[in-house]
């Protein structure tokens, strides 16, 4: 958003709790679950039109791991790049994003130290960080994602034009104005 | 004697009147933005 300075930031959300940590076949997954026709092409041609070429991985992994990698590339200072990436990697090159051995290598690609990556994955330091992100979550309602806070006190769901972004970043900061000369006047 | 500023200022080129009064550009407004989301 050029017309803005965003300060960034990425929390996690267990879409599919139960997933085990070697992943599960989508059609397993995805049992008795139906889309209206149509619908999953729409996607991907909606996908393709702004430039990304995605799929449908056949396998639904853990992200688990993503998460906490995505807690380590914050701290490298790293969340953008690393953030795309772990996207990228599910969804266009079709990887396995619950595999550390993919996360070190995606974080190695964004400049990120893929040994102290891999040591942390390991160890589980930055479980505790996604824990409480997930539990903020589900005790806030989110049901959805992605879900977008504007700064704290706005909620936008789901993947929206880049014009729904702009008008709802202008409404938060008038808002935000009108706030502000109210407690001065 | 009248002179002229042409150069570079990080990315972007430069060329004003030495003598030009600037008037400073508005800051962006800022926001935090939270995307709560999971990978798959």
């Amino acid at each position: 958003m050029e017309e803005f300075e965003v300060d960034f930031d990425a929390w996690a959300y267990d879409l599919r709790p139960g997933i085990p940590r070697e992943g599960m076949p989508r059609e397993q997954a995805t049992v008795g679950r139906t889309y209206p026709p149509g619908y999953v092409d729409n996607l991907l041609q909606t996908a393709r039109d702004s430039g990304i070429d995605m799929k449908r991985p056949a396998l639904i992994p853990n992200t688990r791991k993503a998460h906490e990698a995505t807690e380590f590339a914050k701290d490298a200072g790293r969340l953008l790049s690393f953030h795309r990436d772990v996207f990228r990697a599910y969804w266009e090159r079709e990887e396995n994003i619950g595999d550390i051995d993919i996360l070190c290598r995606v974080g190695e690609e964004c400049g990120i130290d893929a040994g102290g990556l891999r040591e942390a994955l390991l160890d589980g330091r930055y479980a505790w960080q996604v824990d409480e992100q997930i539990a903020w979550a589900r005790a806030a309602g989110i049901t959805g994602v992605p879900t977008f806070i504007f700064d704290e006190r706005f909620a936008l769901v789901g993947a929206q034009e880049y014009e729904v972004f702009r008008d709802v970043a202008g409404r938060v900061i008038r808002s935000r104005e009108q706030v502000a000369s109210g407690q001065e006047g | 004697m009248e002179s002229w500023v042409v150069g570079y200022e990080g990315d972007a080129d430069v060329e004003r009147h030495s003598g030009a009064v600037e008037e400073a550009s508005p800051a962006k407004p800022s926001l935090r933005i939270r995307e709560v989301s999971d990978y798959i």
